[in-house]
């Protein structure tokens, strides 16, 4: 102890410190380590007794500095402690523990390659390990597929600790068969295994070997836990237990102990690379588990409680609490840190096993959330549309993608329902505008009479309250200009002094007239026309912009041609009251009155000049 | 002595002192004879103590200076007050006037009161409590006193004693005021235990509880003690009387088919006096006993272990002896239930047992003054090892003679070891044969290279061959509560003692370096909940900003370990690797004391769960669920409804007990068969959001359904349950966002409003508003019916208004 606080005062005492550590509190290195069979060093066929009695002896030999006389097994990894070797025994008591603990060590007594196995681990010789790993036989006992499965996964687990001996792994499983291995009166030998070095350029580096042989191991457990033999392996080492707390119904339980045990581990290596911000590496695991034969289901749960990391991290990213354009200023820069998050986490979570991509969802929901509230003028917003796309193009799930998409279409319902001229504004019906038109679809011939038929229709220009208002002003303001020049025309003609247009004839002076309020006429348009370019706000249309109005378009598609624009503040209105051939020929509006009302008028005082003219 | 030896049953009602002499237990009694000691003490005005016997006789007649049961109390803040001599003591302190009464037995007998003891608790006992029994030996001169659990010491006992063959067991302790169940075996001599459960907050004087409630109730319809509150000073002299006569009436019942419970006197010219047939007895206690056979089945569910199965149900405990206990166990859990050793005793006997396989420490150890050679040996004293190892040392501070060599002899001649040569380290090691079942003497002896006999320190030891006992389980499961609330657990339920678990966690919070009373807190839970918050907060383990070296960021990594040795003591530290830095300050709590308001609020939370329980149970056919709700909870509301009437300390700490495992059953229920809840939820909202969607919705929402649907079912294939939660949430979020785009959606929301506010009186201030939203709908505008609604929730009291607005969620159509 007092070495070990003496190394740490030093930068690399300090690593080696930390290291040592880690491989003590690492779950796979600690199946290995601490299991009854190692620390007692119990054969697999052992007895609870026995092993009780052994505890016994190592605890005593322990509390003296003494070690059992037997050679430790995986001499690589740090003996037990005196509550280990205390568990140890007590494991072996409990006969399902106990079962778990035997199937995931090596079974030498019932594989024929036990021997060498056992001196090849005894001696921590890399390169004789490496011969066991390929000592894999077709139609092998269970006990030999459980013992390469179970040194795939030590020999894994060391060296993603970087313990124990280096194993040289091939490039692939083809240059791996490439490797001619010889057993030579039991010895295992290859045959110029740099040839195949040579051809193939490189082995691999230490991390995929890890990568590799934990893979292997784990897929080798996926498969034998799904396999009947090893069910009936499973219920034959019950009866061997020999146990009353453990019969042949129990071979079930056994089997998920082991499945729940492996998943297990590698997750708890996955929270330890985590910690230590190997992020390469957590994606390597993930991506292995997700490969192996053992279900998801497992995996889901056993992954279950890295979640909380991965949410605190997503927890940093919220977004403030901004409002209006902030708000989508900032939930677009919330998305594209998700984003960039995402592509993060995608590597370290390609089988789905970690609940990344559903995290990223939630966040993205309450992002789309937060867009949904603000108000709908500035949802029709081109920069608007833009971050609701990046919505759909950061979150993962089908369903969210498809929900932005209906939200587009919702949108584009809602812009066709906004008011043409301002287009920030819904329409309201009382406001809108209207645009007739009539065309022919016929004539019938009567002798001297010709009936023509005439098909008129009407639609709509949507137009909200405010829009109405304003283009009721600008033309209040027109009218205004034309009346007051036409009476001032008129006026003039009647009271003009008497020594003027002495020489007119009356002809001429009503010609005159007429003139003077066709100019009041032209007067008044260009009152209007200066009042609309004043009062209309900029990037609006003007109160007479209504060609390109989805009611133009629908006429048009009807086969209509000449419109007739009615910008009034109650213009449709006036259509569904009055029906469109009012407007078309077929009635008179309030306006026509008044206008036919003028032109008598004018008429009369064109009488009135001409009396007057005969006075003098 | 190399061996503790010493056994002490420290009960609520009685305690007693065993000593181990050879293959015997013996009991050591008092002056009066009785190896009984009663757990009750008297302070006199003077200040002396009186305990035991004679503390008892005065409890009624002196109610307030005499106190029994305080091992209730153990491990909580409170005291107890003896007005006649003004003192004031803490429940261990009490304890530890046993203690040192039994201890004072000891050394009337042999000559020397004992510094080492075994000392039980019940098994269910938190850490605070255990804590507080370790305080109250020391307190009595103890130095050394390792925890025992009484139902351990009890199997200990009964297997040990060589009156059982091999087999299973059920121990079931019934003490004064604690339930322990252990399932034992004994597989070649060695006694292990499997599994136990059991309830802190029942015993005996449960059963007397229930006999006194009788009497209350004919004295309050008496009325002439008015409504005779427990809680009422005045009546403290009344009640402690009523106490004594039940227990008397309980005991008197064991024998006769008929007792008579009679006070005379109450005060005010009350008086009690009803005659108790054994029937009616057995008719109270009934609802009690059964709480202890549900724990019996529970437990032998857990384990998989049929009642057929079992060699037998030994009960330990003074309120076993009642007799309906034995034939309501058997009918119950379907095993004999039997004594084969004195019920009363049978705890402080395992625990002299127990007592003779823990060594002295070092230092208690006698020495025999002028030996030559010190020796440290290592050797299990009990064994089913017929040829076990003796390992030692040489600990002498002079080196050792060369050529030592360590001679063993079995007393009997009949087995000597080879001379086993020292290591220049000292240490040798010898294996040893042992004359088997048996208790077998070994002289020790050394030799020097010469081959002359050397003396050596200790010259004897003895091992007991037949009977070994494994390390005693862990009673409830420790772990460290998360920012989430959930618990990561470190040793669970039924771990081997001594265990130690390290693993690693991220800080939710950084720390600057001296910030004063800042700290990163790890809160030590104990109990089973996944919930930490149903746990009891045992400690907290804290990393304090004036000790750390330098500034420590939020999601630094902590590694944590936890460990329990043998007497349930809990360790724990922290190693924060970025500061290369230990901390070990554990700030260590009291078990929680809640007042009577906080429990029956707690109560009412439970109720209300419970509720919502049942109806989902209705609703999905949740067998599970079901009977969750219904066989459990109606007694338990009703039992803990009655306790906070009562209203007394004791009443209300088995209240809140009994809430507490109310609410866990509640979370079970509520987390079991998650699976199913939700294939089932998944389906009817399939129809239901199918329905609405197919006939009013968009092109875009059938799109958004398909799709939610194909995640949802995809999600559940994998079992993936979260995420089947999030989906479910969607499709109903989907459903209710097309729903309110319907007119019907809101004339159905209006007049479900309409029927709220007539129910909550609120028809005048809303009558504006409901006639506008009813013209709205009469001119089918459906612009403005949702601003009314609005309108009309947002007058509603704040707690109607989130009910009636999530009915929008579920429950209009």
């Amino acid at each position: 102890m007092t070495a070990a606080i003496d190394m740490s005062k030093t930068e690399a005492g300090r690593t080696e410190a930390a290291q040592a550590r880690t491989t003590l509190r690492s779950p796979g290195l600690g199946q290995f380590r601490k299991t009854p069979f190692r620390l007692l060093r119990l054969p697999t066929n052992a007895t609870a007794k026995q092993a009780v009695w052994q505890c016994d002896k190592a605890l005593a030999r322990a509390r003296v500095g003494m070690t059992l006389p037997d050679p430790d097994p995986v001499p690589w990894l740090p003996p037990g402690d005196e509550i280990e070797i205390q568990e140890a025994a007590q494991t072996m008591e409990s006969p399902l523990a106990r079962l778990v603990e035997q199937l995931l060590w090596f079974d030498v007594i019932d594989d024929a390659d036990g021997g060498a196995l056992l001196s090849a681990l005894v001696s921590a010789n890399g390169t004789a390990l490496r011969a066991v790993l390929n000592l894999q036989r077709e139609g092998a006992s269970m006990a030999h597929q459980i013992n390469q499965a179970n040194l795939r996964l030590l020999l894994g687990f060391s060296s993603l600790r970087e313990v124990g001996p280096t194993i040289v792994a091939a490039a692939s499983a083809a240059q791996a068969a490439a490797l001619a291995w010889q057993d030579r009166n039991g010895v295992v030998t290859v045959e110029d295994p740099h040839k195949v070095i040579r051809a193939t350029g490189a082995l691999l580096g230490n991390q995929s070997v890890w990568a590799w042989l934990v893979g292997e191991g784990v897929t080798k457990w996926g498969e034998l836990l799904e396999s009947p033999l090893f069910a009936v392996h499973v219920r034959m080492k019950i009866g061997a237990l020999d146990d009353e707390l453990l019969d042949a119904d129990d071979t079930e339980a056994v089997i998920t102990a082991l499945r729940t045990r492996i998943a297990d581990l590698v997750v708890g290596e996955t929270k330890i690379e985590m910690a230590q911000g190997r992020v390469g590496n957590v994606g390597h695991l993930s991506s292995l588990a997700g490969k192996s034969k053992i279900d998801a289901e497992t995996w889901l749960v056993a992954f279950r409680p890295l979640k909380s990391q991965f949410q605190s991290e997503l927890a940093e990213l919220a977004p403030d609490a901004e409002t209006g354009n902030g708000l989508v200023e900032d939930v677009a820069a919330y998305l594209d840190r998700l984003g960039t998050l995402a592509a993060r986490w995608r590597p370290l979570d390609e089988a789905q096993l970690l609940g990344l991509s559903a995290l990223i969802d939630d966040s993205v929901g309450e992002a789309f959330g937060k867009l949904r509230g603000i108000p709908r003028e500035k949802q029709l917003e081109p920069r608007f549309k833009e971050v609701i796309d990046r919505v759909g193009a950061v979150a993962h799930s089908s369903s969210i993608k498809e929900r932005v998409k209906a939200y587009h279409e919702r949108l584009a319902d809602v812009q066709k329902a906004m008011c043409h001229f301002c287009g920030k504004r819904e329409l309201e019906a009382s406001s809108c505008a209207s645009v007739s038109s009539q065309m022919e679809t016929g004539r019938e011939h009567y002798g001297n009479t010709t009936r023509i038929h005439y098909q008129v229709g009407a639609r709509p220009v949507a137009r909200c309250p405010r829009c109405a208002t304003l283009h009721g002003y600008v033309r209040n303001v027109g009218s205004i200009g034309f009346w007051t020049l036409s009476t001032s025309v008129i006026l003039f003609g009647l009271v003009h002094p008497a020594t003027w247009f002495k020489s007119v004839s009356t002809g001429a002076g009503f010609a005159l007239v007429v003139f003077g309020v066709l100019l009041a006429w032209g007067g008044g348009f260009l009152v209007r026309e200066i009042a609309s370019s004043k009062v209309t706000p900029k990037g609006e249309r003007k109160y007479g912009d209504y060609n390109g109005s989805t009611a133009v378009e629908g006429l048009r598609a009807d086969g209509f041609v000449s419109m007739k624009y009615d910008f009034r503040t109650n213009a449709w209105e006036l259509v569904n009251k009055h029906g469109v051939k009012a407007r078309h020929g077929g009635g008179g509006g309030g306006a026509e009155v008044l206008k036919t009302l003028f032109y008598i008028g004018l008429f009369i005082a064109a009488i009135g000049l001409k009396v007057c003219a005969r006075g003098h | 002595m190399s061996t503790i030896d010493y056994g002490i049953d420290l009960g609520t009602t009685n305690s007693a002192l065993a000593r181990q002499q050879g293959r015997q237990q013996i009991l050591l009694p008092g002056p009066d004879g009785d190896p009984l000691l009663p757990s009750a003490i008297q302070v006199l005005a003077s200040g002396e103590i009186i305990v035991g016997a004679r503390a008892r006789a005065m409890l009624d007649r002196d109610p307030a200076n005499t106190t029994i049961e305080f091992k209730r109390l153990m491990g909580t803040g409170e005291k107890k007050r003896f007005p006649a001599s003004g003192r004031e003591y803490t429940p261990e302190e009490l304890s530890a006037e046993v203690i040192r009464t039994l201890t004072e037995r000891a050394r009337a007998a042999d000559g020397e009161a004992p510094r080492a003891a075994v000392i039980t608790i019940p098994a269910m006992f938190q850490l605070p409590q255990c804590d507080a029994t370790r305080r109250a030996a020391a307190l009595a001169g103890i130095a050394h006193a390792p925890l025992l659990q009484e139902p351990i010491a009890a199997a200990i006992a009964h297997s040990g004693t060589g009156e059982v063959r091999d087999g299973s067991w059920l121990v079931y302790d019934l003490g004064g005021g604690t339930f322990d169940v252990s399932l034992v075996r004994c597989k070649d001599g060695r006694l292990q235990v499997i599994d136990h459960d059991g309830d802190n907050h029942l015993g005996g004087r449960d059963f007397d509880r229930a006999i006194a409630r009788k009497a209350t109730d004919l004295i309050r319809a008496d009325k002439k003690l008015g409504e005779f509150k427990r809680t009422d000073p005045a009546n403290e002299a009344a009640y402690a009387k009523i106490k004594v006569e039940s227990e008397r009436v309980r005991l008197a019942l064991s024998g006769a088919d008929t007792a008579t419970f009679s006070i005379p006197d109450l005060g005010k010219g009350a008086q009690v006096a009803f005659d108790l047939s054994r029937d009616e007895l057995e008719e109270l206690l009934l609802p009690l006993i059964e709480r202890t056979t549900v724990l019996c089945r529970k437990l032998l569910k857990r384990n998989r272990v049929e009642a057929a199965e079992l060699s037998g149900l030994v009960m330990v405990g003074g309120p076993t002896l009642t007799p309906c206990v034995a034939r309501q166990i058997h009918f119950d859990v379907g095993v004999e239930a039997k004594h084969y050793v004195d019920p009363m005793t049978i705890v402080a006997r395992g625990a002299a047992l127990f007592a003779s396989t823990q060594r002295l420490p070092v230092e208690m150890r006698k020495k025999r003054v002028g030996a030559a050679i010190e020796l440290h040996l290592e050797y299990e004293a009990m064994t089913t090892d017929p040829s076990p190892l003796i390992v030692g040392k040489v600990t002498s501070p002079v080196p050792p003679p060369p050529g030592l060599k360590i001679t063993v002899e079995r007393d009997d001649g009949q087995f000597r070891a080879p001379l086993s040569p020292v290591r220049p380290d000292g240490a040798f090691a010898i294996d040893l044969t042992l004359n088997p079942s048996q208790l077998n003497v070994f002289k020790v002896g050394a030799v020097d290279g010469m081959g002359n006999p050397l003396a050596v320190e200790p010259d004897t030891i003895k091992m007991l061959h037949g009977f070994s006992i494994a390390r005693p389980p862990l009673s409830q499961s420790v772990g460290i509560m998360l920012a989430n609330n959930n618990v990561h657990w470190y040793l669970r339920k039924g771990a081997v003692l001594p265990a130690r678990q390290t693993m690693t966690h991220s800080t939710t919070l950084s720390l600057k370096r001296g910030q004063s009373g800042e700290a990163i807190h790890m809160p030590l839970v104990q109990g089973e909940s996944t919930r930490a918050d149903r746990n009891k907060v045992i400690g907290v383990l804290h990393i304090h900003a004036d000790k750390i070296a330098r500034d420590l960021p939020e999601g630094s990594t902590v590694e944590v370990t936890l460990g329990v040795d043998e007497s349930a003591q809990t360790i724990g530290r922290a190693y924060v690797p970025a500061l290369d830095q230990w901390f070990e300050e554990i700030v260590r709590f009291d078990l929680e004391t809640k007042p009577v308001g906080e429990v029956t609020r707690q109560l009412s939370d439970q109720k209300d769960r419970l509720k919502k329980l049942e109806e989902m149970a209705d609703q999905l056919d949740e067998e599970d669920v079901s009977s969750v709700s219904e066989e459990n909870n109606d007694p338990r509301i009703r039992e803990v409804e009655a306790l906070l009437e009562e209203g007394d300390r004791d009443s209300i700490d088995l209240a809140d007990q009994m809430v507490r495992m109310m609410s866990q059953d509640l979370d079970h229920a509520e987390d079991g068969g998650k699976k199913n809840r939700l294939t089932t939820e998944l389906d009817e909202l399939r129809q239901r959001a199918s329905d609405v969607i197919n006939a009013d919705g968009e092109p875009g929402d059938k799109r958004q359904l398909a799709t939610l649907l194909v995640e949802a079912d995809r999600a559940l294939a994998r079992g993936d349950l979260d995420l089947v939660e999030s989906k479910i949430d969607d499709i109903r979020s989907l459903n209710l966002t097309v729903m309110t785009r319907q007119p019907w959606f809101w004339e159905g929301y209006l007049a479900y409003l309409l029927k709220e506010a007539e129910r909550l009186g609120l028809m005048d201030m809303t009558r504006k508003q409901f006639e506008r939203g009813v013209q709205a709908i009469q001119r089918k505008d459906f612009h403005e019916v949702p601003g009314v609604c609005r309108e009309i929730v947002s007058m509603f009291p704040s707690e109607e208004r989130e009910r009636v607005s999530s009915a929008i969620r579920s429950d209009v159509k």
